[in-house]
């Protein structure tokens, strides 16, 4: 529900894995493959040397410090920034809006997400085939859609379940006359396990 | 409303597979940590001043040089870095669907764990079978329910029935991906469950 980018979690993984790939494929062919080997030896000592003058070759005024390896070092500085984003910018999608109309003539109506929330929440926590249950809103492609997550009681059929939900949705629907989307989420977990059986046959 | 069905389809889709967030934070924090690790190093290089693991020019040598350790070090230690990558390349392909099945409904998204799936399954097919609760295993997977009875000493399980409740029960959830049942009435019985 929550509007972690999946595609970025994926090609971060994918990047740094074949990064490792490539890097330890590259030591097994140097210690495996005597013509990589002879090659490497023959070609590295001209890279470093290389490398060495270039990053000489822009010295700033007045110090031996070179501009390349302070391009590099804001290189390193921009990529650490990046991750950071990319890892606080994990979960996410909770909105306190639930309704958010356009005005009309008459003015406009907004509905708080705890409205929505609170109203489900009262219905289904008399109800003995659930041992708890939480409500959240979270924002979909722009659209406000409640998130009723429900802990059911050991042994109780899934469909009977989300049908009280469903119920209790559609009251809220027809309290608030304006469509309510919802995502049920119903699971088990360790409270399921330590709570009783059902008597509900 | 074609809108609120692919909306819903979003839902499932991303409810029943996993975000990789987890694998995905702890790759990000050691890309960072080695990062700032080479940046520490060249400023202390800069400033001329001893380094905390390798110099920039020192790690250069060592890899001029590696052609020249033995070869089952070399060898070794490629094969786990490259390891490490495919075991970070194989999740990140891989659909890593979660536990958990979607209930064909209009009204909603819903989705419900295997594992409440699996209990209303034990409860019904210990009813259908006579025996305990406690005698039944259920494990459900992406395709299959297996049930496992163990009968009660000296009374036999009727298998049929037990089939037939659990079919039913499946049939009832209307999953969006079918599930088969697979019964097992175990060949000994448990004394006095």
């Amino acid at each position: 529900m929550n509007n972690t980018n999946r595609a970025l979690n994926r090609v971060v993984i994918v990047l740094v894995g074949v990064l490792l790939l490539g890097v330890g494929g590259a030591a097994i062919a140097v210690g495996s493959i005597p013509t990589v080997s002879s090659t490497w030896k023959d070609l590295a000592p001209g890279v470093r040397a290389n490398l060495s003058s270039f990053f000489a070759s822009a010295p700033l005024a007045g110090t031996t410090i070179d501009w390349w390896w302070i391009a590099v070092l804001a290189a390193l500085a921009v990529i650490v920034i990046l991750l950071l984003a990319f890892i606080f910018r994990q979960g996410h999608g909770h909105t306190g809006r639930f309704v958010d109309d356009a005005a009309t003539s008459e003015g406009s109506t907004i509905v708080d997400s705890k409205v929505a929330e609170q109203l489900v929440q009262d219905a289904l926590d008399g109800h003995p085939e659930l041992v708890s249950s939480h409500v959240s809103t979270y924002r979909v492609r722009r659209t406000p859609v409640l998130k009723v997550s429900a802990t059911a009681r050991r042994g109780v059929s899934p469909r009977d379940i989300v049908d009280t939900v469903e119920t209790a949705l559609d009251s809220l629907e027809t309290l608030l006359g304006h469509p309510v989307l919802a995502s049920v989420q119903v699971s088990g977990g360790f409270r399921a396990r330590l709570s009783s059986t059902t008597r509900l046959q | 409303m074609s809108n609120q069905s692919s909306l819903y389809r979003r839902i499932s889709r991303r409810e029943t597979h996993s975000p990789r967030s987890t694998l995905a934070i702890v790759v990000a924090v050691i890309a960072i940590v080695a990062c700032v690790l080479v940046g520490t190093e060249i400023v202390l290089a800069l400033a001329s001043q001893p380094p905390l693991l390798a110099s920039p020019r020192s790690a250069a040598d060592f890899l001029v040089d590696v052609p020249g350790y033995p070869v089952a070090t070399v060898i070794g230690v490629g094969a786990i870095v490259a390891l490490l990558g495919l075991a970070l390349v194989i999740p990140a392909l891989a659909p890593g669907r979660t536990a958990r099945h979607e209930l064909l409904t209009e009204r909603s998204a819903a989705i419900v764990d295997n594992e409440v799936i699996a209990s209303a399954l034990a409860r019904h097919a210990a009813r259908a079978g006579n025996v305990d609760p406690d005698s039944v295993r259920v494990s459900v997977s992406h395709r299959e329910a297996v049930v496992r009875v163990t009968p009660t000493s000296g009374l036999p399980v009727d298998g049929a029935s037990v089939v037939a409740a659990v079919d039913e029960q499946l049939h009832g959830y209307s999953l969006r991906r079918s599930i088969r049942s697979k019964i097992i009435v175990a060949e000994s019985g448990k004394v006095g469950a």
